[in-house]
């Protein structure tokens, strides 16, 4: 299973609620919708059209920025798990020494470096792949951390589309061999 | 190449010294694909001033780096910043010639598929990273009271050689990434089934945004 597809899922579903949304703000202008559909709970209730619009607008460029946070979050621990699986699977428990040696691995791979330790870890999946999940790195440190520090808010380092980070990251974990599966009717 | 000091850093004597007497360094690095240097002051958000190199060349690629006046006393790092200034102003050089020629492309494309269609165009400011800010074309297409606006986005992008935006009345986006010089339309139904941008498609792109 490709531990990323459930955000891509989750990603979907709100992506295509706001769509839903906005067709229905649209409709609302155009007196197509049936009365107390948007409910005064509702933060469109007392909305224009366009400043709903925009508010939409904005939201889906933070989702778009929060589910490449998520996918990027996602594969690190599915990488860090696969080294662990890997050192236990290596030194079986029953041993003494082994048992701390195994140990201290397991306490040390949660300290490697993502992008120059944890990545670089994964020597036999192509530099192409290695350098395209590191760009994914900065542009999710560039949403959890710089984005709205500055003002006026720092560019990204480079952009991210959500569809594209899901199919450089899979790639990664294809060449890895931790997952072989892409999602059904990608390319 | 001409490389100019703006008159409000001439203002700044050490500021400005510091400028000028890295003219060689310059140069030496960028003087054969500039045609034009600029050295400005600004200010950041706590207030501290910068250095702002502004170069240009002559097929409309541009870059703005923000220096603080330290890294132009270490040559290696400073020659290290130009290098990186010069590969992104050509990069936006290139990335302009892409999308010029997508608009050429796009226009009788336009027209075919909304007769009445009205094209305006304008550009839009992209402020990237590694380039600064620089303004690229974009076009609004009206038609019957509606907009539909075609935008690059972004040079810089992973996995594709630029993004453009087409978004429509319905707000359903249309992606569209530049890739080994071609252009693919991101399905947003599809994860990564990019799909060779052709006229057609193009087309049954633009209906389903203004519907």
């Amino acid at each position: 299973m490709n531990p990323l597809d459930p955000i891509l899922v989750w990603w979907t579903t709100a992506k295509d609620a706001l769509r839903v949304t906005s067709r229905v703000l649209r409709k609302r202008t155009e007196g197509a919708t049936p009365p107390g559909l948007i409910k005064d709970a509702y933060v469109f209730f007392d909305m224009q059209e366009d400043q709903g619009l925009d508010r939409i607008d904005a939201a889906k460029r933070e989702l778009d920025g929060l589910v490449v946070l998520a996918l990027v979050a996602t594969f690190e621990r599915s990488l860090r798990e696969h080294v662990l699986d890997t050192v236990r699977g290596r030194f079986p428990p029953g041993n003494v020494f082994l048992d701390s040696v195994r140990g201290q691995i397991e306490n040390d791979v949660e300290f490697w470096h993502f992008s120059v330790e944890l990545i670089e870890a994964f020597a036999s999946v192509a530099q192409a792949t290695r350098d395209g999940a590191k760009q994914l790195v900065k542009f999710r440190d560039w949403v959890a951390h710089a984005r709205h520090a500055a003002a006026p808010p720092d560019p990204p380092p480079v952009s991210a589309e959500p569809q594209m980070a899901y199919r450089r990251l899979t790639q990664f974990l294809m060449e890895a061999g931790i997952t072989n599966e892409m999602e059904p009717g990608s390319a | 190449m001409v490389v100019e000091i703006s008159p409000e850093l001439e203002k700044e004597a050490e500021l400005a010294d510091l400028a000028k007497k890295n003219d060689g360094v310059l140069n030496d690095e960028i003087g054969l694909t500039a045609t034009h240097a600029r050295w400005d002051l600004k200010r950041d958000s706590r207030n501290r001033q910068l250095l702002v190199l502004n170069l240009r060349d002559s097929l409309r690629g541009e870059a703005h780096g923000d220096f603080v006046p330290v890294e132009l006393t270490s040559e290696p790092h400073l020659r290290a910043r130009l290098h990186d200034l010069k590969g992104a102003m050509l990069l936006v050089s290139a990335w302009r010639g892409r999308v010029d020629q997508l608009f050429q492309e796009m226009r009788p494309w336009i027209m075919e598929a909304i007769p009445d269609a009205a094209i305006q165009d304008r550009s839009t400011l992209l402020i990237e990273r590694a380039s600064g800010p620089y303004e690229m074309p974009a076009m609004t297409i009206f038609t019957q009271g509606k907009a539909i606006d075609i935008e690059p986005v972004a040079c810089w992008v992973v996995g594709a050689d630029g993004r453009v935006d087409v978004r429509g009345p319905m707000g359903d986006d249309a992606v569209l990434l530049a890739q080994a010089e071609k252009w693919y339309w991101l399905d947003q139904h599809a994860v990564d089934r990019l799909q060779p941008l052709t006229k057609d498609l193009f087309k049954s792109v633009l209906q389903s945004l203004r519907q």
